[in-house]
């Protein structure tokens, strides 16, 4: 019964931090809600192998950030087998790189357009920038932390911020002129 | 707004995506997805026990029915051997 209520105090203290930092990885409320699930599943059922050398944010941090790319990349490889078919079957390009929120039309986050051009933005760069960014600026953790989550050093996560930093100046560079263009 | 300012203001709201709430409470899904993986588990685990069970019964019947021959054979050998030593021994009578 003890382990039971840690478990549920547990779920109510990080759900939501988890969660975010699915969101901001995967842009997909539907997904984001499976994934948060499918961590915590995962903690329950390895709660033993958890040895402290790290703490539980750490941990935490360390399982989502495993999850969303699993997700991702077998994303990216649908859409590769996707090509195959779009040969005997063009469709339309998916041309709105927004979020989708179809999934929860009441999302709580009111996308302002800047904030819209900042998520396009972070979802054009690897996978690697993305996830030091969002450590970085969204979820506000020290180098250190983020180092440890990733299991690299701080110099690698120095080096990809600061790449994720040009990658988006150039991305949002472009958006401007686009924009300008356009009006 | 000049392109630079405009990208520093973009990049300084980066802290407004922390914000993202989950709409509902996912506890009582996650305690589902956790006794369902239990309940599949332990399918799995009865599965096999019930194979290993009935691989362990074909085996016992195998050894027994072999066993049985191998008796069978041993009881015709000496039942041979039985009656070559008695034709001998008439013979010598």
């Amino acid at each position: 019964m003890g382990n039971e209520n840690a478990f549920k105090m547990l779920v109510e203290t990080y759900q939501h931090k988890i969660y975010n930092i699915a969101y901001n990885l995967v842009f997909d409320t539907g997904i984001a809600e499976d994934i948060t699930q499918e961590v915590f599943v995962s903690v329950f059922k390895s709660i033993l192998t958890f040895n402290e050398k790290s703490s539980i944010d750490t941990w935490l941090y360390r399982i989502t950030i495993n999850k969303c790319y699993d997700y991702l990349r077998a994303k990216e490889r649908r859409k590769k087998l996707g090509f195959i078919n779009n040969v005997f079957f063009p469709f339309e390009d998916d041309a709105n790189p927004l979020p989708a929120t179809n999934h929860n039309p009441e999302s709580q986050l009111v996308h302002k357009e800047n904030t819209s051009y900042l998520i396009i933005a972070i979802n054009s760069l690897p996978l690697n920038q993305k996830t030091v960014f969002i450590l970085a600026h969204i979820e506000e953790l020290p180098q250190k932390e983020i180092a440890e989550i990733m299991s690299l050093s701080i110099k690698a996560i120095e080096s990809l911020l600061q790449r994720a930093k040009i990658n988006l100046r150039k991305k949002l560079s472009t958006i401007y002129d686009r924009r300008n263009k356009a009006s | 707004m000049n392109k630079e300012q405009w990208i520093e203001d973009i990049l300084n709201s980066a802290g407004e995506l922390k914000n993202n709430r989950l709409k509902n409470d996912l506890l009582n899904s996650i305690l589902l997805k956790i006794n369902t993986n239990t309940n599949n588990i332990n399918n799995i685990k009865l599965r096999w026990i019930s194979i290993a069970a009935i691989v362990l019964i074909f085996m016992n019947i195998s050894s027994v029915l072999h066993a049985k021959t191998h008796k069978n054979k041993q009881n015709n050998n000496i039942s041979i051997l039985a009656d070559e030593l008695n034709a001998n021994n008439n013979y010598n009578y």
